[in-house]
């Protein structure tokens, strides 16, 4: 044991501890999320059970499970639960109850003791509703216009069609209000800019002005067509509803307009739930938020993310690449070089909160405020640029991703052999052809390292774009079919940000808690794809210049 | 010889093109290398110029809050009197520095263009009968209320009011004359015996308006006044009630009642105040008489709220300006009037106080001619002016405090004092010293910006902040620093190729998790996690090691077949089944000790001997941002390590000495400095990280160091705050400071750690 | 080396070093008697302070190999890279003297360092093709000099090809890249493009220390076949290859031009005892 302990044995294996502790940290990290995110789609169980209450009184209860824990009984106590003094632990189950309009808290903890046996009833039926969270109940009976079409055990066979039809009304409705009513508002608003900008130059004349009144009022006709139809289909979808009665035994009517989703968990097959599991998560990678972002999908979020970085890479990519190529390539060598690289390099390291005070100050107040007053000066005083946007957000994460680039860019720079420079400069090119011929070609996948490097960083990055352009819920996305299509100037959605808002703004932190882990699944994917694949480029990279210069 | 080139007989003719072609594609070539030059040269510098223009605005942001105090006097004017000249009273300028007002004793109020003087209109308050102007009171200066005293003993309460309309796209400012409580003058005190008051006061304040009157003879009378509006009718009912208090055996001099109208000061003209109770209106109590003036033989020449009448400014004959507020006493529990700072003192008695409208300045005018501008909250004086050669007789400063209007003694011309003063409150001891805030009972670090009042007193102290930005790093740290340099050394040095390979990825990838994920685990998973199961970290700490150590001690005894099934460089392998038992083993004993030890619940047992612990706390931010900051630490450190040159290791253990005694004696010292720098670049990355800290934390600025509470750092709080806060104030730019303080600090200690690095590098190259 | 050098010594190397030429028919070359196609006039060269050339002149004779040897750090490849200016990339490197192309200093305000780099093309120690196709580097000086007909690009590919001996080796795989060459065929590649273009002179920096043997013979036997097109500048660090390919030798001692003359001259009977005591391997 002395020898054993004197050998230093002990130390190396302490030391492997460290990387053991680290790597299950990184793992246990990326199960949690994996285990927690794709969990939400699965079309849990739903329990029928009771639960005596402290005063004694028996009521039925019915939910999903969504977590058990053991804890000490003198925890619980203190809660003022009714345990005894002699017991030590206890286990509590926190059960969704959903109805939230009808019990006013759709979570609730019971604790084992208290609670009956616990059964699975086939007809217990889950609705995901347009507003107010999920309804756990059974289906009683099925009305139309008011007047009962179907009771009991064929309410569920009657009701998957009528649901069908009231979706594709309200897919219709929601395409008219969406897309003709936000473009017809879209032009109108644009007619009075148009108008505001002749008024501000001075060019205002009778015609114009016809022309306007013109322009306003065919649109304004355009309107009310669709407003009739609307009109139509709301009154149409609202013909069906359902009567369901809750664990407590009310009934209660929901109208089959504010259903999205009904099923039966506990009567499902395993194919069945697969493939309602594979559609819940189409729709929430493709489906727009509901009720403050606490349910339905994230669309605009990834959608925003993405455009985001495609703009960002537009930017930071020229300039990374000119940054490195002047560093590395042109500029004169020597110690004032080599502090310019070091506080480029550093400031990568620099925290990116900084840089959003930088882009809020610099880019919004400052470039934004000159950018309306010379383009824009007919929507003033409210801000076209001057106020925070997909544009400034990701200039903003130009800025910080930009060392990223650079580094990258300079290191492939470095790699490349100067005999492969010298060969081409011996046979007489100049030094931009040799550069733009054979080194930077060469260079390539290095900046696609780097570049992808920064797009993963720029995904995961919440703090600076906090101050300059994402939103918790934007109205219109930064693209769509109005002229010029892509509206640099509006504020988006962002993955990352969606996750602090939902998680730790939102009303219904306990509802919104398993789509924050799916919604933090979707970005840890596409972050931990981007950077596997910087990495193996990198690697592969640097395997073939090795053999190179052997 | 003929194998080669058999073709080469026959003489070659150019296939090049022409000599001209050729001329003439060697200027384009040349101007396109220029062109590829000079867009390279450009971009390059542009992109650099780009991130020193970081620096560069950030500085000009914060640069304002540097900025010294202007004041000048930049012209003046005399506004033409009444028919018969009399005495001015009272100045005022309204918010757009465009109309002033001078009110004279002759009840006239006459409105003027600010800037030439010119006569706008000319107003006169009912006054009784043959009755003169012999006391007047106002109340602070955003409510534009007055009270004229008169010689029958009536008194006039009038408000001002500057209507604004905009004729033909214009702004035009008209002043206009109301009155609030009816428009005949009013008597005060039960008793209907007239008295010529000496001292006036009229409050606006909560629950109605105060009235408040004193006599030479050292009487006091009160009342109070509550409108209600008709919803029926719209007419506005008063309803008044009258009391008095007792006689304060001196001549009143001056009269204060604050905006809660729960405290009466009177200063009689020894400059003792008197300090009444009037919660209870029906018995007002006589709380306490505080002499203000200190100097034997100086009285107080003048007294006044600041905005919100929280706090009192008195000057005195003998030049001095001092602020006092009521501080609750501890063991009676009673407010007492206490000064909390001097200011520097004039050179003559202080005659006149004008305090500023939207913070806690004031200027104030002394008998030599001389105006000061001070500010309470970073207890400076900011300037001396002066202005006349006559004493200072009445100033009136506008709304958004930059313009000023004085008039002296000598003769009835009003000055105009252009300030330009716009962020006085953050000295160097605003921002990092203690301060005594208003409302409270000692001077404290505090950091509480805004509020939706405008009399609310911000404080502005960056101590809580910076505070908290290093509690959390040090607490990450203190997680991260072991763990990422031992396994630094661990994979550099004992660890198999084949496992680094899948390690280092593996590591990098925790790199690249967003810090949006880690805090939001922390803050949702974690924080409730560990609360419920605090042992946890006792148990885990104590058992993984000696777990550890225990595996290894087997490991050695265990027979050697087996134990070369598996090569050298694995044990990190091995363990991570070992560890993730040793882990269940600290789950599942926690619930066990916190029955055994900590009588059923860690958390009230902590609280019971009075750790006070928040469920988001710096322990969960540790761990957090401690998983954020050990890759950072852990690729630089192994880069150090890996990089020992070879042939220093293999002399140490060609001399005999053990693997670990050649790490511990050559690789650690040579690499020392690397992974110094590993540490440095760590810890800057600890303290900007934001969201972290912004989902982990309590958010609460507090000034502590316990490990169960929570805190705020400085980025966090640009995050929360910077964006509901109004560009250009003073608020605003400290942010930009803070955000400053931020990059200069990280951008210092990165530079730093890279400079030792790339000495380390050149030491290796030449070992 | 502090061994002296004894008659015997001597005599015995001298022999020995007579014995590379087994080819007893060539003749004594003269200098003077050749046409000149590049002049050096007293050229010194320095790095930031340090002097590494010291006033150099020299004729190079048209049309002939000349060979330049010397120790390391003697500073035979700083010239060779002072007749393309390659030295002009390299930072704090400064030029006194004058190196004339027929006539015309290179130095001269105004040349275009490009067009000069056409007209002496450069072979260096380590073959450094371009990661491209074996086609793309030989047709890249060509298509910078404007060439862009197809049929010339592969008219003049092929008989560069065939020039350097490799025509029938990477016929069928001319559009594959170029690093899949071995070593000698990568440097045989690398002659290939650099006359593509036409140069004049040709200068080879150590072109066969990292061949092996078999292709440093292919690749001095290419020497030997240029040499009749164009002026060739060849350093080397092995004298027998200086002594098999050259017509004339420098020898170069610290930044000196010690001894230059006809090849079998000065091998055989150096005027210099330092140029002998090298050629013997006496120096270190």
């Amino acid at each position: 044991m002395k020898q054993w302990w004197k050998s230093g044995s002990p130390w190396i294996w302490l030391n492997g501890g460290a990387v053991s502790i680290s790597i299950i940290m990184v793992f246990g990290l990326l199960a949690l999320i994996l285990v927690r995110g794709f969990g939400h789609f699965w079309p849990h169980a739903v329990i029928s059970t009771t639960y005596m209450q402290a005063n004694g009184e028996q009521v039925r209860v019915i939910g999903e499970l969504r977590k058990s824990e053991t804890l000490t009984a003198q925890s619980l106590r203190e809660a003022g639960i009714p345990l005894p003094e002699e017991q030590r632990v206890a286990t509590r189950h926190l059960l969704k109850l959903g109805n939230r309009d009808v019990t006013g808290k759709d979570f609730t903890y019971f604790v084992a003791d208290f609670m009956g046996d616990w059964s699975y009833p086939r007809e217990i039926t889950v609705l995901e509703r347009r507003e107010w969270g999920d309804f756990y109940g059974e289906p009683v009976r099925l009305l139309q216009d008011g007047q009962t079409v179907a009771e009991r055990d064929v309410v569920w066979g009657e009701l998957q069609p009528r649901l069908k039809r009231s979706n594709a009304l309200f897919e219709e409705i929601r395409g008219i209000e969406r897309g003709a009513i936000g473009n017809i508002n879209f032009r109108l608003e644009r007619v009075r800019l148009d108008q505001r900008k002749a008024e501000l130059r001075g060019t205002m004349t009778p015609e114009l002005e016809r022309e306007f009144a013109q322009r306003r009022e065919s649109l304004n006709a355009e309107y009310a067509v669709l407003q009739q139809r609307l009109n139509e289909l709301l009154q149409e979808v609202r013909r069906d509803a359902l009567v369901m009665r809750v664990a407590d035994g009310r009934e209660v009517t929901i109208g089959l307009n504010a259903i999205v989703n009904a099923w039966q968990p506990n009567n499902m097959s395993i194919p069945s739930k697969v493939v309602f599991y594979v559609k819940s998560f189409y729709d929430f990678i493709f489906g727009y938020p509901r009720e403050a972002n606490t349910e339905g999908g994230i669309f605009p979020a990834i959608f925003g993310t993405v455009v985001m970085v495609l703009v960002m890479s537009i930017i930071v990519t020229p300039f990374g690449v000119l940054a490195a190529i002047y560093l590395r390539e042109y500029a004169r060598q020597g110690p004032l070089l080599k502090a310019i690289r070091i506080s480029v390099y550093n400031l990568a390291g620099v925290p990116s909160i900084v840089f959003g005070v930088f882009g809020l100050g610099f880019f919004v107040y400052v470039l934004g405020g000159a950018i309306d007053s010379a383009f824009y000066p007919e929507a003033l005083p409210a801000p076209t640029f001057g106020t925070p946007g997909l544009f400034w957000a990701s200039l903003t994460l130009a800025l910080l991703t930009l060392p990223v680039v650079i580094v990258s860019t300079e290191e492939g720079l470095s790699r490349i052999p100067s005999t492969i420079r010298q060969g081409s400069l011996a046979l007489g090119a100049t030094k931009g052809e040799t550069l733009w011929k054979v080194v930077v070609p060469l260079a390539t996948p290095a900046m696609m390292t780097g570049l992808i490097l920064a797009i993963a960083r720029a995904a995961g990055e919440v703090a600076p774009l906090m101050l300059v352009g994402v939103v918790k819920l934007a109205p219109t996305l930064p693209i769509d079919g109005n002229f010029p299509f892509i509206h640099l100037e509006r504020k988006i959605m962002h993955l990352g940000f969606h996750i602090y808002d939902v998680g730790f703004q939102s009303p219904h932190a306990e509802a919104a808690e398993a789509l924050v882990y799916a919604t933090a699944l979707i970005l840890v994917l596409l972050i931990v794809a981007l950077n596997l694949t910087a990495i193996t480029i990198r690697n592969h990279l640097r395997e073939k210049y090795r053999a190179e210069s052997d | 010889m003929s194998a080669i080139a058999p073709h080469s007989a026959a003489p070659r003719q150019s296939l090049l093109p022409s000599e001209e072609k050729r001329e003439k594609l060697r200027r384009t070539r040349k101007f396109r290398d220029g062109l590829s030059r000079y867009g390279v040269g450009t971009g390059g510098l542009g992109v650099i110029f780009a991130l020193a223009l970081i620096f560069m605005y950030l500085f000009y942001e914060t640069f304002p809050l540097l900025k010294p105090v202007t004041a000048e006097v930049v012209g003046s004017y005399s506004v033409a009197g009444d028919e018969v000249p009399s005495p001015t009273l009272h100045l005022t300028v309204d918010r757009f520095e465009e109309v002033g007002g001078r009110f004279s004793e002759s009840g006239v109020i006459t409105f003027f263009d600010a800037r030439t003087g010119r006569i706008l209109s000319r107003q006169q308050v009912p006054m009784p009968e043959g009755a003169t102007v012999t006391s007047f009171g106002r109340s602070e200066s955003r409510k534009s209320l007055f009270a004229y005293g008169f010689s029958d003993g009536s008194i006039m309460p009038v408000k001002v009011d500057y209507q604004l309309t905009y004729p033909e796209g214009r702004r035009v400012i008209t002043p206009q004359l109301s009155f609030p409580l009816g428009e005949s003058p009013l008597n005060l005190g039960g008793d209907e015996t007239a008295r010529q008051f000496a001292a006036i006061e009229i409050v606006d304040g909560r629950g109605g308006y105060v009235v408040a009157a004193g006599t030479a003879e050292g009487d006091i009378a009160m009342a109070l006044f509550s409108t209600s509006t008709s919803m029926l009718t719209g007419t506005v009912e008063i309803r008044r009630q009258d009391f008095n208090l007792p006689n304060l055996g001196a001549p009143v001099r001056r009269l204060l009642v604050n905006e809660s109208l729960r405290d009466l000061f009177a200063i009689d003209t020894s400059g003792v105040l008197h300090h009444f109770d009037i919660v209870d209106r029906n018995n007002p109590r006589l709380v306490g008489k505080v002499d203000l003036i200190d100097a034997s033989g100086a009285t107080v020449t003048a007294a006044e709220f600041l905005v919100g009448s929280r706090s009192l400014i008195v000057g005195g004959s003998d030049g001095s300006v001092s602020q006092w507020i009521l501080v609750r006493d501890e063991a009676s529990n009673a407010q007492n009037l206490t000064k909390i700072r001097s200011f520097r003192p004039h050179a003559a008695a202080i005659t006149f106080i004008e305090p500023e409208h939207s913070r806690k300045g004031f200027l104030v005018g002394d008998a030599s001619g001389t105006v000061g501008v001070h500010y309470a909250t970073s207890s400076v004086t900011l300037k001396f002016i002066d202005v006349a050669d006559a004493p200072i007789n009445r100033m009136a400063v506008s709304p958004i405090n930059r313009l000023a209007l004085v008039e002296s003694t000598a003769g009835d011309a009003l000055m105009m004092l252009a300030i330009d003063n716009p962020h006085p409150q953050t000295s160097m001891s605003g921002l990092w010293g203690k301060v005594w805030y208003e409302g409270r009972d000692a001077p404290a670090y505090i950091w509480q910006s805004s509020s939706a009042d405008d009399a609310f007193e911000s404080k502005l102290s960056l101590v809580p902040l910076s505070i908290g930005t290093l509690k959390a790093a040090l607490f990450a740290m203190l997680l991260a620093t072991p763990l990422a340099i031992m396994g630094a050394i661990y994979a550099a040095y004992f660890m198999s190729a084949p496992m680094r390979k899948i390690v280092k990825p593996s590591i990098e990838l925790m790199e690249a998790l967003p810090t949006v994920i880690l805090g939001f685990l922390a803050g949702i998973w974690l924080a409730p996690y560990i609360e419920n199961n605090l042992p946890i970290l006792v148990i885990g700490a104590v058992l993984i090691p000696t777990g550890i150590l225990a595996w290894g001690y087997l490991w050695s005894r265990l027979p050697a077949a087996f134990r070369n099934s598996v090569s050298a460089g694995w044990e990190a392998a091995i363990l991570i089944p070992v560890v993730l038992l040793l882990g269940w083993v600290s789950v599942s004993l926690s619930p066990w000790a916190e029955v055994t030890f900590f009588n059923g619940s860690m958390r009230q047992w902590l609280t019971d001997i009075g750790i006070p612990y928040d469920q988001r706390n710096a322990l969960i931010v540790g761990l957090a941002m401690g998983f954020a900051v050990i890759p950072t630490i852990f690729s630089i450190a192994e880069d150090a390590v890996f990089n020992v040159p070879r042939h220093l290791t293999q002399g140490s253990l060609a001399l005999g000495a053990t693997p670990w005694q050649t790490v511990m004696g050559v690789v650690l010292l040579t690499a020392s400095p690397g992974i110094f720098s590993a540490v440095m670049i760590g810890f800057g990355r600890a303290v900007g990280e934001t969201m972290i800290v912004l989902m982990a934390s309590g958010n609460s600025p507090i000034v502590d160091f316990s490990i169960f509470q929570g805190m705020r750092t400085l980025a966090a709080n640009i995050a929360v705050e910077l964006p509901e806060t109004a560009v250009g104030s003073t608020h605003f730019r400290v942010l930009f400071l803070s955000a400053l303080v931020l990059l200069a600090f990280t951008f210092v200690l990165n530079t730093a750690a890279e400079v030792v690095r790339q000495r380390l590098r050149k030491r290796y190259a030449s070992l | 080396m502090n061994q002296i050098a004894t008659p015997e010594t001597t005599a015995r190397h001298k022999g020995m070093n007579a014995g590379l030429f087994s080819d007893t028919t060539r003749e004594h070359l003269s200098l003077a008697s050749e046409e000149v196609a590049i002049s050096v006039e007293n050229l010194d060269l320095y790095y930031g302070n340090a002097k590494a050339l010291k006033s150099v002149s020299m004729n190079i004779a048209k049309k002939r190999v000349t060979a330049f040897i010397g120790p390391s750090g003697c500073g035979k490849s700083t010239l060779l890279r002072c007749f393309n200016r390659m030295n002009d990339l390299v930072d704090g490197c400064r030029i006194e003297g004058s190196i004339n192309l027929h006539g015309e200093n290179i130095y001269a305000k105004g040349v275009d360092v490009a067009e000069l780099r056409r007209k002496i093309g450069m072979v260096f120690q380590k073959p450094n093709p371009f990661p491209k196709s074996i086609y793309e580097n030989v047709a890249y000086g060509l298509r910078l000099q404007g060439v862009k007909d197809k049929n010339v690009l592969d008219q003049v590919v092929e008989s560069s090809l065939r020039r350097v001996a490799l025509w029938e080796e990477v016929k069928d795989r001319l559009q594959t890249n170029a690093f899949g060459l071995s070593g000698g065929q990568q440097q045989r590649l690398v002659i290939a493009r650099a006359i593509a273009i036409e140069p004049e002179v040709l200068l080879l920096d150590e072109p066969t220390s990292a061949l092996d043997p078999i292709s440093t013979t292919k690749i001095e036997e290419l020497v030997e076949e240029l040499k009749e097109q164009y002026t060739i500048l060849i350093v080397t660090h092995n004298m027998q290859q200086a002594a098999r390919v050259s017509d004339f030798t420098a020898y170069m001692y610290l930044g000196e031009l010690i001894e230059y003359d006809d090849t079998k001259k000065l091998f055989v009977s150096p005027d210099k005892k330092a140029t002998e005591d090298y050629i013997t391997g006496r120096y270190g």
